[in-house]
């Protein structure tokens, strides 16, 4: 007596490739979509900054359910109404290498851009991704010196930031909820 | 060590522009920025890696499982002479053969390939909230197909085995969107 099987070992493992890779694509393709989709609907705050562990835990403070994420940027509503949402994005987005996110970033309805600077990072990388952003958004930027760190390179940071004409510039504990508190109220506008 | 002036603001712009000017011309600067911007799509090839591993290991132990019980049930009927050909280039498919008795119930040896994969997969459902335990709806559905040529032994419609290749075909590809959509969620927050 002989029970066997409809396909061999081969064909089984080459099935169980071609339908796990299909599902994998259309998942990837599928999030990608929706997660631009959102973030076109209704206008947006954007949080980003060089160091991304900031901006990410600004982003978590903020909105208690992260709505949608992609590529690093995270998707969040700092009001329960969600007419305002805010996206953080970690400056390596604005690269040259990311054209086809950066042209989807553009399409956004962007109010504002919270931009955090830190003084341990060199000052050169920070200015240069500053204006990277002021390129791809038309929107308000606010500056924001993390001064969780008392490094001797913060007064310099708001020196040059100063020289390139920004302000006001504010100086925010991020490491504090009084900080983090005091970023939600720039948000929020009260 | 010498500390740059605090009252000469540009100097470390000026320092970091040419750092990074050198950095271009001997490729390292690139090399890091490539190594940046990968970042994301490294885990997406990670991922994608890690879900074929895991599907291609989760359809061989099905097999292996799948005739194994076949072969138990065999043995507990009081077949002889059983084994379990995995891999034959002579025959295009997997089988488990056997000498029976002609008193012996071919029923309960066709369905016996279940046996195994019941408590495998019931495994899986019980992991604690991970990706993986959806592979459970993987293993039973890859069953059903498995089983095609068995259903053929209790039955000459061609209705039971349809049923089966549908059914099982939908099992795998739900099971696997479940499990990629947890994998890509759970991973990428760890």
């Amino acid at each position: 007596m002989i029970f066997t099987q409809p396909f061999s070992v081969m064909d089984s493992v080459i099935l169980i490739i071609l339908i796990s890779s299909f599902v994998f694509v259309a998942r990837s393709v599928v999030s990608t979509r929706s997660f631009f989709e959102q973030i076109y609907r209704i206008p947006s705050i954007v949080i980003t900054g060089t160091n991304k562990i900031h901006s990410k835990a600004l982003m978590r403070y903020l909105s208690s359910d992260i709505a949608n994420h992609l590529y690093g940027m995270y998707l969040g509503y700092v009001d329960e109404g969600k007419k305002v949402q805010i996206v953080s994005a970690p400056e390596i987005i604005f690269g040259k290498r990311s054209n086809g996110i950066i042209n989807e970033l553009k399409k956004m309805n962007c109010k504002g851009i919270v931009y955090i600077f830190d003084g341990a990072i060199p000052l050169g990388k920070q200015l240069n991704a500053y204006e990277a952003a002021q390129n791809i958004f038309d929107a308000e930027f606010i500056p924001v010196i993390n001064a969780s760190n008392r490094s001797k390179k913060n007064m310099q940071l708001s020196g040059i930031m100063l020289e390139h004409g920004m302000k006001p510039i504010h100086r925010i504990s991020m490491e504090q909820k009084e900080g983090l508190d005091q970023i939600r109220d720039i948000i929020t506008g009260s | 060590m010498t500390e740059k002036p605090i009252s000469d603001p540009k100097a470390d712009t000026k320092d970091s522009v040419s750092k990074t000017e050198q950095q271009k011309a001997s490729g390292k600067g690139k090399l890091l920025k490539f190594h940046n911007i990968t970042g994301k799509a490294r885990f997406y090839y990670g991922t994608f890696i890690y879900i074929l591993v895991i599907n291609i290991s989760i359809v061989l132990s099905t097999v292996v499982l799948h005739e194994a019980g076949h072969a138990i049930a065999g043995n507990y009927l009081g077949c002889s002479n059983i084994k379990i050909v995995i891999y034959d280039t002579l025959a295009a498919s997997t089988f488990t053969q056997m000498s029976c008795q002609s008193d012996v119930p071919v029923e309960s040896l066709a369905l016996s390939g279940i046996l195994l994969i019941i408590p495998y997969a019931l495994f899986f459902v019980t992991l604690p909230r991970i990706p993986e335990r959806y592979m459970s709806i993987v293993i039973i559905g890859f069953n059903f197909m498995l089983t095609v040529s068995d259903a053929m032994v209790l039955t000459n419609s061609p209705l039971l085995p349809t049923i089966l290749v549908i059914l099982g075909s939908v099992s795998v590809i739900v099971g696997e969107a479940l499990f990629i959509d947890k994998a890509l969620i759970s991973y990428r927050k760890a």
